[in-house]
């Protein structure tokens, strides 16, 4: 049955990829629909409740900075707030909060209702209809026909998903949820290379059980910090902690005891895990050295007594995972209100993908999320922002929008995704970035808000808010520079105790006292307490400047060259390789070479270039050929 | 095999003149990857085997044959020039002093970012800037050697230590 309306952009899937997609699409103007399994389980965290941390606060901050969902729905459902990575520098500091779960779930399916344009339908997508190498409409277990030029597919970690817990399994694409398997078949049929990972999630425990007087206590950070642009602290509900516990070597005995059943060792899960967040079985096995591991309990709630123990994601059988869960400290009397299991599912090779998230073997088709062999909430709705746009633009007959890598954690992504592909489940970090000075978490805005306004994505509130904010930064950093201090003027023992006894012996700017490493703005307003940025139109604007200008301050000499290397490189960005572009044929390259491009077919000179293998020396090659080429081409 | 630059096809010259071992071998081969034969023991060739060698050598199919005694010494500079050429190595003069200076260029840069990553770790707290020099420092090298991505420093740092998803 054919439904009675078509849509512009249908996006398949209502999670964190899919909410950001469908968003996207609906404030760029296109008639959305959004199709799930279920309505109730919109923005569903199905593993740890925390949103943010290194490398993802970036992404989320970004997401932000073009009108996302995410940071807003984290200010309102974040119970336990943390700027990790406070002593290292502002480039690589990020920020993190515990979630309530229902909380988040129910500020997104706000945000998801009220968005104008955009439609909810509740049923399992389970087929495609394409046409001439184009998607033309997806078609629902129930035979429901949804026509639209442009699909966004979200599935998580449904596309074939099979559940372990010891050695035992079953077919799942989320504890309590069934797997999508006819649309997994039919995406084999379509996409050129399809893969395997596991990811996994521990035991959840009823926390009136627990001996939190044997536990350490973290709290939020002081003041607390707020992930939108937008947000104030005062829209943070209730703060809770969370605990500290360790595993030990009891804990570490009854894991070992139990290998052989464990499907991890047994070889009954084939799909690769991520390396940098193996089960506890796994750390037990690799680590044989550590006596003892982390387990951070995180609470799952405001008005829940479920925790999630972060750090002992497990698929041994349950009655082991009693056991070892009651070997550690403080859980000794532990009650499991749910197994913990590991979960396999299909992914695609995502060097099938452009880097629009198009695919290449279907016009008008795009994925987000897991189904491209990342994990995190954070990367997958940046693909899902990102891919809602790109599906956007592509049904209204524009090119598509991509995010380089010097302009964004967006950016870095989907490069790497596109053109090194990922054996393991993928996972942000700021040493992915190369420009990492630049793209700090304090910019995202203005390195992403004005194309995002161009494009159409930001609404009058925020661009307000915005070009107050710049006004507002230009006019500080002019007052700073301008403000003279004389020797005189800095009192001896502000010197000794901030300086180290090292006053300057000349006039300085306070700006020039800032660069120092020793000097922060607060340190400024004990030295002259008229330094204080003077009233602005807006409560949220005086943290953010005053950050900004220490930011400035800092990486001073290293911004610039930054924005050098980047300009050296943009030639490169900017030559496109022709897609039918012969790499065996290619004389002077190296067997390997003409192999391993072949493999990702890049989009631009500059991605070549970033292919893992292509040495400098075949890049000179490819510039060489492509001169050669272009007079027939013109 | 298929992913080799270059096949190395070692023979005994005096024992099997003929190449009979190679001709053998060859439809196993692949094609598209040049082959270098190397005829070793030539110090211990006689005439008549020396005849035979003479006739097949130029219609064997090899890209390349190399005579050689391991046990003189006899051949061995050649090889190593032919196997240099098939690298990319250009014998030229200029081309070598070329490739120096740029790798001598490179060279300079990374020891400047060493040394900047040195100062800051005696004088100034800011790690992720003494992080930015070495990462400067690698890109320079990497333009000599091809760049390492950072996934396999991430590979590295993660078989010792581990943090959450």
């Amino acid at each position: 049955m054919r439904f009675s309306r078509t849509f512009d952009l249908i996006v398949v899937g209502g999670g964190h990829a899919g909410t950001e997609a469908a968003l996207a699409g609906a404030r760029l103007g296109c008639a959305t629909l959004l199709l799930t399994q279920s309505i109730e389980t919109l923005g569903a965290m199905s593993c740890n409740p925390a949103i943010g941390g290194i490398g993802k606060g970036h992404l989320v901050r970004e997401i932000d900075a073009l009108g996302g969902a995410m940071a807003r729905a984290a200010d309102r459902a974040g119970i336990q707030f943390r700027t990790l990575n406070a002593s290292k520098g502002p480039a690589v500091r990020a920020t993190r909060a515990q979630a309530d779960r229902q909380l988040y779930r129910k500020t997104i399916r706000g945000l998801l209702e009220n968005q104008p344009g955009l439609s909810l339908f509740q049923q399992e997508v389970s087929d495609l209809i394409l046409e001439g190498g184009r998607v033309r409409a997806v078609v629902t277990l129930s035979g429901i026909v949804f026509e639209a030029p442009a699909v966004v597919l979200t599935v998580g970690t449904f596309l074939g998903g099979r559940i372990h817990v010891g050695l035992e399994h079953h077919a799942g694409g989320r504890a309590g949820d069934a797997p999508s398997l006819p649309l997994a078949s039919r995406l084999r049929e379509i996409m050129p290379r399809c893969g395997r990972l596991k990811t996994g999630t521990p035991p959840r425990i009823d926390g009136r059980t627990i001996d939190y007087t044997a536990l350490a206590v973290q709290h939020s950070d002081a003041p607390l910090p707020v992930f939108s642009f937008l947000g104030r602290a005062a829209e943070h509900p209730r703060q809770v902690p969370c605990h500290i516990t360790h595993t030990n070597e009891r804990t570490h005995d009854i894991i070992r005891a139990a290998f052989d059943r464990s499907p991890m060792f047994t070889g009954a899960i084939a799909g690769v895990g991520p390396r940098y967040c193996p089960s506890v079985e796994d750390k037990v096995h690799r680590f044989a050295d550590k006596g003892a591991h982390q387990v951070f309990i995180e609470p799952e709630g405001l008005d829940t007594h479920e925790v999630y123990p972060n750090g002992i994601s497990t698929s041994l059988p349950f009655d082991v995972q009693c056991e070892f869960v009651r070997s550690i400290r403080g859980l000794e009397q532990a009650h499991l209100t749910r197994p913990g299991y590991a979960i396999e599912y299909d992914f695609f090779d995502p060097r099938d993908l452009r880097a629009s998230l198009e695919t290449k073997a279907v016009g008008g088709l795009f994925f987000a999320g897991q189904i491209n062999g990342t994990t995190g909430y954070e990367e997958a709705a940046a693909q899902g922002l990102l891919a809602g746009i790109n599906a956007a633009l592509h049904q209204r007959g524009q090119a598509p929008w991509i995010v380089q890598r010097h302009e964004g954690y967006l950016g870095v992504l989907v490069d790497d995704l596109v053109t090194r592909g990922t054996a393991e489940p993928y996972r942000m970090f700021t040493s992915r970035a190369e420009h990492r000075l630049l793209l700090r978490e304090d910019n995202a805005d203005a390195r992403l808000t004005p194309r995002g306004r161009e494009l159409g994505l930001i609404d009058d509130e925020r661009w307000a808010f915005f070009e107050a904010k710049q006004r507002a930064l230009e006019s500080e950093f002019e007052r700073l520079r301008s403000r003279r201090l004389k020797p005189g003027q800095i009192p001896r023992e502000w010197a000794q105790r901030v300086l180290g006894g090292s006053a300057p012996a000349r006039d300085v700017s306070v700006f020039e006292l800032l660069r120092r490493p020793e000097v922060s703005y607060q340190s400024l307003l004990e030295l002259d307490p008229t330094l204080a940025i003077g009233a602005l139109s807006d409560d949220r604007l005086a943290p953010q400047v005053q950050r900004d200008m220490e930011v400035r301050a800092r990486y001073a000499g290293y911004i610039e060259r930054a924005a050098d290397d980047i300009e050296r490189v943009r030639r490169h960005e900017q030559t496109p390789l022709p897609e039918d572009l012969d790499y065996a044929a290619l004389a002077g390259l190296s067997i390997e070479v003409r192999q391993k491009l072949a493999a990702v077919r890049p989009a631009t000179l500059g991605q070549a270039a970033r292919v893992p293998g292509v040495t400098p020396a075949a890049i000179s090659i490819l510039v060489v050929h492509l001169h050669r080429r272009a007079p027939r081409v013109a | 095999m298929e992913r080799a630059d270059r096949i190395l096809f070692v023979l005994d010259a005096a024992a099997d003149p003929a190449l009979a071992g190679y001709l053998e071998e060859r439809p196993r081969l692949p094609v598209q990857v040049p082959v270098t034969l190397v005829l070793n023991k030539v110090d211990l060739l006689d005439v008549a085997g020396a005849a035979v060698l003479a006739g097949v050598q130029g219609r064997c199919g090899a890209s390349a044959v190399c005579r050689l005694s391991a046990l003189t010494g006899e051949g061995l500079e050649a090889l190593s020039a032919h196997l240099r050429s098939s690298a990319g190595f250009e014998p030229a003069e200029g081309a070598t002093v070329s490739a120096r200076a740029r790798h001598v260029e490179a060279l300079g840069r990374a020891e400047a970012h060493l040394a900047e990553a040195a100062r800051q770790l005696a004088g100034r707290d800011a790690r992720e800037l003494i992080a930015e020099e070495l990462r400067r420092a690698r890109e320079a090298l990497g333009d000599i050697v091809g760049a390492q991505s950072s996934d396999e420093l991430l590979g590295r740092i993660f078989a010792s230590f581990c943090i959450g998803k």
